[in-house]
């Protein structure tokens, strides 16, 4: 050991006291010092009662090393020092390593306060989310049910989440629906119309994009869907079929109209041409009455064909249904006539 | 006396037909054209009193002839015959120049009045309300 300088040395705790620390103060010391498994040095100038602390063997080992480390003192000894290479090291050690943690926690909470804001930019997505957000874990149960799904369906998450999620879907639907998911590739149901059930058990036509969601191991642990309300598009696309119709029918009365006004015109004129020419009561006046009447019925009809604005049926034979031509037909306002406008004759 | 001649313009021909004798009855001579454009034609070559047309017919609607009647003949009473619906009211063909109208199947009364009724205008004479 010579040589070396003691406070680099493992196992030895070098002590230097100014004269008047106390006996006390060094047994402490030593003793504190043997706990921690450290030899006890004291200075040259009391080293009898450190050294006594010591094993003789130890004592004799020491003393010489002690004396040269002492010697390289420069005289200011009013200070204790505790120093060991041992404990240096340990120190550097537990320096570096606290300041490791330090880092890591710092760095955890920075990636803790990210995956906050994440956390609460997700979940503000998913709750002002347009279309209605629901999650399932196992077993059908909702764990999620977002703000446009509660304003829908008519639930509070409270009252949903827990329950299965087949309280959201008409009868049957869950069963549609998870069979399709099954089936879906990658598990995933892309656009697929569904009726959804109101808490007041009203019908919601709905279009679901839904996904599986797995756990490490590929097993399914729940579900993800979210859905869009089409009552208001299926409403249209009604409108729209009804307006297509309509117009269908308009255009083909107004076909109709045109083409059946031409022969009737025809008919009705040359019924009263005859009058004309035999006078009211020349031989067919009777027969001409009664074909004039039945001619007029037509023009009725043609009358109405051609202002059919709406799409209305009336049931015909067995479950069929016919053009409700009296249903079908909106007066509009009418327009300003001339007085002595007369359509019929008769 | 010469008889006084009246255009009729229809693309159906029992129409056609059909007014010509009833202005025969009446003691006018007709003069009859499927279209438009051959009525034009016509308005060139004869002394016309009136005109009776359908509005729709092909080659040349009855909207249009009326349009290049008014611009040679300001004078000339043209009563349009129209179908039923929306698209000819009387406001719409009075505009276009028409000077009356009918709306099929009409009744040959109604014509006889409204020619009556343009002719005793245009002459002066007072209308025969009947």
């Amino acid at each position: 050991m010579h040589g070396k300088d003691l406070r680099t040395e493992k196992g030895f705790l070098a002590v230097q006291m100014t004269r008047g620390v106390s006996l006390v103060v060094r047994l402490t010391m030593a003793i504190l010092t043997r706990l921690i498994g450290m030899r006890w040095v004291v200075d040259t100038e009391d080293s009898a009662s450190g050294l006594s602390m010591l094993t003789p063997t130890e004592a004799a080992a020491l003393s010489g090393m002690l004396r040269r480390i002492l010697d390289r003192k420069d005289g200011q000894d009013r200070w204790m020092e505790l120093l060991s290479g041992e404990l240096v090291q340990k120190n550097e050690y537990l320096r570096t390593v606290n300041k490791e943690v330090i880092s890591l926690a710092r760095s955890l909470e920075a990636t803790n306060a990210e995956l906050e804001t994440t956390r609460d930019y997700l979940d503000n997505l998913i709750q002002n989310s347009a279309d209605m957000i629901v999650a399932t874990g196992q077993g059908r149960i909702v764990t999620l049910f977002n703000r446009r799904a509660q304003e829908i369906l008519g639930y509070r998450a409270e009252e949903v989440i827990g329950r299965s999620v087949e309280v959201l879907y008409q009868k049957g639907e869950t069963k549609r629906v998870e069979e399709n998911l099954r089936i879906a590739p990658d598990g995933r149901l892309m656009e697929h119309e569904v009726r959804l059930r109101t808490k007041g058990g009203i019908a919601i036509p709905a279009r679901l994009t839904a996904s599986l969601l797995y756990d490490e191991t590929g097993r399914v642990t729940g579900s993800f869907g979210a859905c869009t309300d089409l009552t208001h598009i299926k409403a249209l696309e009604e409108e729209l079929v009804k307006q297509q119709k309509v117009l269908a029918i308009a255009e083909l009365g107004g076909a109709a109209s045109h083409e059946l006004n031409q022969p009737l015109t025809v008919a009705l004129g040359r019924i009263q041409l005859i009058r004309r020419r035999q006078g009211r009561h020349g031989p067919y006046e009777r027969e001409l009455r009664h074909v004039e009447r039945e001619l007029q019925k037509m023009a009725q009809m043609v009358r109405r064909i051609g202002q059919i604005t709406r799409y209305e049926t009336a049931p015909y034979v067995g479950a069929s249904r016919i053009l409700d031509l009296k249903g079908s037909v909106i007066k509009a306002p009418k327009e300003k006539q001339k007085p002595q406008r007369k359509l019929m004759c008769g | 006396m010469e008889e006084q001649k009246i255009l009729i313009v229809d693309d159906d021909e029992g129409v056609r037909d059909m007014l010509a004798d009833f202005f025969r009855v009446l003691g006018y001579q007709p003069v009859i054209a499927c279209n438009g454009e051959e009525a034009l034609n016509l308005l060139e070559q004869h002394d016309v009193l009136l005109v009776i047309s359908d509005i729709k017919m092909p080659v040349m609607d009855g909207i249009e002839m009326l349009k290049r009647i008014r611009k040679k003949r300001g004078d000339l009473d043209v009563i349009l015959i129209t179908g039923y619906g929306p698209d000819y009211s009387w406001d719409s063909v009075k505009k276009a120049g028409a000077s009356d109208y009918v709306s099929k199947p009409f009744s040959i009364d109604v014509i006889e009045k409204k020619v009556k009724s343009l002719i005793d205008k245009k002459t002066g004479r007072r209308v025969d309300a009947r």
